[in-house]
């Protein structure tokens, strides 16, 4: 839930996937700019805060990574319930793992409606020669269900503080938008949520904008 | 760093005001060449001080290598460690805390500033009241009032709470809203008083925290209760299911063994959480075992926190998890912030309960697989190899069948390993004993059929009853108890199969017990002092209780932590049901046959029998009773729902098998299925006289021992005359009853009727030498004065009996002596 405290937005974001995709690399990439194949760190890395300040709009992001293991799947909702923003991460060389990111899609659509932010990451990109997933594919699919495409690689630091800069923007703006709904109402109304299902063959509105971190 | 972090605007800081102002030169260099602009937090600098020169200070310059390396503009080295910046080794002042870090995105500039705990480079002696604190525990929280000058309101909240406890008793039996809504207005109270006396200032968060968490301290246990109370149910059933699990190891759940270290410190830990009353306190309890697992150089994965978290849970003894979390997420007023780390901890909690209850988690079994074939058949349940292997082996007896002396073909190594019944494996655990683990009913039936003996022990110490008991298996049990397995047999633990079922939860086990056993005993203790009693209160079984109590188990066995069942009772419904069944239930209150004392008039539990309920049953206790005056025992033992010794074979034994239902062997079921309607055997007519009174009035001794077998109360009164058993069988000179009656461990010999005689003196009166002779050296006291004042002695003397005098006086002297 966005609450904007002291001129503060607080913005949750989960990542979802499969386990090995490299979820808690990027996340350590980003917050704390650091990277290890053996993941030899003393720093936890399920649930990190940073601060943003975008044009003089102040952000507190709180990332939680989650458990990825299939047997945790059901556990999902615990995890990403009122959050803003979801990174869906999924590893290029394993195309499982991109099945995985369309069953996440779908159930947080289903469960959160429109009101969570989606970016999906084809992460490994370090690892193209052994690509599997193919990135015409990937985009097309998230542009289909309202989700913004990167390609990241958390070992060579490319592409991760565009997506989730990218992110924090696009939840900035849907909160505002939100706000600006809201503002004849009684503001405790925000925990209503729209459900609005979604399949594979419906589209959704397009996203209004495409941000430059598409690459 | 948890809970409420220390924040300011940066863009109201003068001191980054002052940069941005005139030095944007800086600001775009930093963007493009990664330098890390500081900025000491707002009130921790004059005005003064800023200027071109402490601005240069505070801009750091990475050098090449090592990473963490930075010179300042002004050329002096400093360097980032955990969150720190050292500017000099070994010096207090030396390491400046970064309170947080802000990654600017101004236009097309990106730029990172640290906010500092105080400026660099300035012998300047920060006052620790100044220091930005978060309160961490419920002692903060008090400091933080104290040092807000709020100390007088600590009083008010308490007794506002106080008066909150004292208007609602029923509290815990309200729904879970109506208490969030009580406990919520109850706040909006305690705020109210805070804010008549203070002007809120920017630390309002932590106001409101403080005030909450001092709140939730005063109401202390009874909100605790409350909440254990609403979610009693949902309690026992996970309870259940992690009783059930505690044979998981490490391996099962997929955690590395590198872990073992840090589980062991984080399991210490969060073992106290019980004993925190505030949410804060148990949320700093979370976090504090969160650190143990961080604090290693092992990257931990949210995979591996939620499966250690599930590790923990099964492996604590914390029987109210759901309350636990309930009350985390349910009761905190005084924050909204859904995405902080506390919040997190508490998910991370509540998606490792969850998981525990998920069909997943049943999924998981014990890694505990059978080493040999023979036990493999068996857990697969293949009697037909099973029987192969034993016959086989039965065949080949000692003349080895064998191909050739040597050979090691498949089925010459099969006959040659000991494939007999009573076989063993790596634990001890006999074929039979593996079976009831798994809870193989045809194979326990085979293997007793092939002579399997059913009072094996395996290094616990535990039968195969145990472990049908405490699996949960009943068609197992009521086999195994058929054929006369010992009921009331202790493990190394010194517990019996009843505490294992209570422990586990198992219901039906604990009723098969009940019904099929007529020499239970309820109140076994075990190594650590429970009874069965203890366990079910421990673990929230509210029915399993209830089937104790109705069988009378005694409540005021104290274990050797010195606590009754009562004293264990979480929630209302448990300790209601004790109080209700135990009325003059004491705190202290012991029982005299299990912790004999040197006083002898230990209170009983009940004064006077059960009183029957309805016509109906009324006239059943006269008909009882008039069958034991007609000394007609197999009449009486069928009113009373029992067998008599000579008669109790008839049970299972005829039946096609123990559970059948067939209608040849439903006619041969009555006796156990009369359990149902049976009278109580302390129950009395309108007059008090129970059984026992009847059976020693009239002399009935087999009857009076059968009686007493079951849990007849000897020293239950009549209502008018106040005379025990004894009293009737001294007045009737049934010497046997009275040996029989005076010889139980809990009987009070001196009991005194409405005149104050004591069964003694009926005896004297009588000028039966032979009883009171009994009574003696049964420890009758013969100085016991009834309400005239006069001791048996006296009246004795004033009767002249002489040779009951001598008898007495005989006494007194060896007393004396």
């Amino acid at each position: 839930m966005a609450n904007n405290s002291g001129g503060i937005h607080n913005f949750k974001v989960v990542l979802l996937g499969e386990g090995c995709v490299g979820k808690t690399s990027l996340v350590l990439r980003y917050v704390e700019d650091k990277f290890n194949s053996n993941h030899v760190t003393t720093v936890q890395a399920s649930f990190l805060n940073k601060k943003l300040n975008i044009e003089g709009k102040r952000i507190n992001l709180a990332i939680w990574d989650t458990a990825g293991q299939e047997k945790f799947h059901a556990l999902g909702p615990i995890y990403y319930r009122s959050s803003n923003g979801a990174v869906l991460v999924y590893d290029i060389t394993d195309e499982d793992s991109f099945q995985k990111v369309k069953s996440w899609v779908k159930e947080l659509r289903k469960i959160l409606g429109a009101d969570i932010c989606l970016v999906i990451a084809g992460n490994k990109t370090d690892l193209e020669k052994n690509r599997h997933v193919s990135l015409e594919e990937a985009e097309t699919y998230s542009s289909k269900v309202g989700a913004i495409h990167f390609q990241t690689s958390a070992k060579l630091n490319k592409g991760v503080e565009e997506m989730f800069l990218t992110l924090t923007q696009k939840m900035l703006e849907t909160v505002q938008e939100k706000e600006a709904q809201n503002a004849p109402l009684s503001r405790q109304n925000s925990q209503r949520r729209n459900v609005v299902v979604v399949d594979d063959d419906q589209v959704p509105p397009a996203p209004t904008k495409q941000c430059c971190g598409n690459s | 760093m948890w809970g409420l972090q220390y924040d300011e605007n940066l863009s109201d800081n003068p001191f980054f005001q002052e940069i941005l102002a005139n030095h944007g030169d800086i600001v775009r260099r930093a963007s493009q060449e990664q330098w890390i602009i500081c900025i000491p937090r707002a009130g921790a600098f004059e005005a003064s001080e800023i200027n071109s020169e402490t601005i240069f200070d505070h801009i750091l310059v990475p050098s090449a290598t090592p990473h963490e390396y930075f010179c300042t503009l002004t050329k002096k080295q400093v360097w980032i460690r955990n969150k720190e910046i050292v500017t000099v080794e070994d010096r207090p002042n030396g390491t400046i805390r970064v309170l947080f870090e802000e990654t600017f995105y101004i236009e097309d500039l990106k730029y990172l500033v640290f906010c500092l705990e105080r400026p660099l480079f300035m012998d300047r002696i920060i006052c620790d009241a100044h220091r930005p604190n978060v309160p961490e525990t419920l002692h903060d929280c008090i400091d933080f009032l104290w040092g807000k000058n709020l100390g007088h309101v600590l009083g008010k909240v308490q007794r506002l709470c106080a008066s909150f406890v004292e208007q609602n008793r029923g509290f815990a039996t309200e729904n879970l809203q109506s208490q969030r809504d009580l406990v919520g207005s109850l706040y909006s109270q305690c705020l109210q008083v805070i804010l008549k006396n203070q002007k809120l200032s920017g630390e309002c968060e932590n106001l409101k925290l403080a005030v909450e968490t001092y709140m939730q301290s005063c109401l202390d246990k009874t909100l605790i209760k409350a909440v254990n109370t609403v979610t009693c149910f949902k309690d026992a059933s996970f309870n259940k299911i992690v009783r059930n699990s505690s044979d998981l190891q490490l391996k099962d759940l997929n955690i590395a063994n590198k872990f073992c270290d840090i589980i062991t410190n984080a399991k210490i830990e969060l073992s106290k959480i019980n004993n925190y009353v505030t949410i804060l306190d148990k949320v700093n309890c979370l976090k504090l075992t969160f650190n143990h697992l961080y604090n290693t150089n092992v990257c931990l994965t949210s995979d591996d926190i939620l499966q250690i978290f599930v590790f923990l849970i099964i492996k604590l003894n914390i029987n109210n998890w759901t309350s636990n979390l309930v009350y985390l997420t349910q009761f905190q007023f005084s924050t909204l912030n859904v995405s902080n780390e506390s919040n997190f901890l508490v998910t991370t909690l509540e998606a490792a309960l969850e998981f525990v209850k998920s069909s997943q988690f049943a999924q998981i079994k014990s890694s505990q697989q059978p080493m040999n074939r023979i036990f493999q058949t068996i857990a697969t349940n293949d009697s037909a190899q099973l029987r192969d292997l034993l016959k086989y082996k039965r065949t080949a007896g000692s003349d080895t069948n064998l191909c050739h002396p040597l050979c090691d073909c498949d089925s010459c190594r099969s006959a040659d390993s000991s494939h007999d019944v009573a076989m063993t494996n790596e634990k001890g655990q006999s074929l039979l004993t593996f079976a009831a683990l798994f809870g193989r009913c045809e194979m326990v039936e085979l293997l007793m059929g092939m002579g399997a003996e059913v009072e094996t022990r395996d290094y616990f110490g535990k039968a195969p009853l145990h472990y049908a008991a405490m699996k949960g298996h009943q068609d197992v049990l009521l086999i195994l108890v058929n054929r006369k397995a010992e009921v009331n047999a202790k493990d190394h633990d010194g517990n019996t199969p009843l505490h294992l079922a209570c422990s586990n939860g198992h219901e039906s086990c604990v009723k098969a017990l009940f019904y099929t056993c007529r020499n239970l005993d309820v109140d076994c203790v075990n190594k650590r002092g429970e009874t069965p009693l203890h366990l079910a209160v421990k673990w929230n079984y509210v029915g399993i209780l209830r089937i104790l109590l109705e069988n009378h188990a005694i409540a005021a066995i104290a274990n050797k932590k010195n606590q009754l069942p009562v004293n264990l009772a979480q929630n209302y419904y448990t300790e209601k049901l004790l109080r209700q069944y135990n009325k003059n239930l004491e705190p202290t209150q012991e029982i005299g046959g299990l912790y004999p004392t040197s006083d002898t008039k230990t209170v009983a539990c009940k004064e006077h029998g059960i009183r029957p309920k309805g016509l109906e049953l009324i006239k059943k206790i006269d008909l009882l009773l008039k069958a034991i005056e007609n000394n007609d025992l197999p009449l009486t033992c069928f009113y009373l729902g029992f067998s008599t010794d000579s008669s109790s074979d008839y049970n299972f034994q005829s039946k096609c098998h123990p559970l059948c239902n067939c209608e040849k062997c439903e006619d041969r079921d009555e006796g156990p299925r009369k359990v149902v309607d049976r009278i109580n055997v302390n129950s009395c007519n309108i007059d008090g006289f129970t059984p026992l009174h009847f059976a020693a009035k009239f002399g009935r001794t087999e009857l009076l021992r059968i009686l007493l077998d079951c849990r007849a109360l000897p020293n239950l009164k009549t209502y008018k005359t106040l005379q025990s058993p004894l009293h009737l069988a001294c007045i009737h000179q049934r010497l046997p009853a009275v040996k029989e009656l005076a010889k139980c461990a809990n009987c009070d010999v001196d009991s005194q009727d409405y005149k104050g005689n004591t069964p003694l003196y009926y005896a004297c009166v009588k000028n039966d030498a032979r009883i009171v002779e009994a009574l003696l050296n049964n420890g009758a006291n013969c100085d016991v004065r009834n309400h005239q004042g006069h001791s048996v002695i006296k009246e004795v003397q004033e009767k002249r009996l002489y040779g009951i005098s001598a008898l007495l006086k005989d006494e007194a002297s060896e007393d004396f002596l």
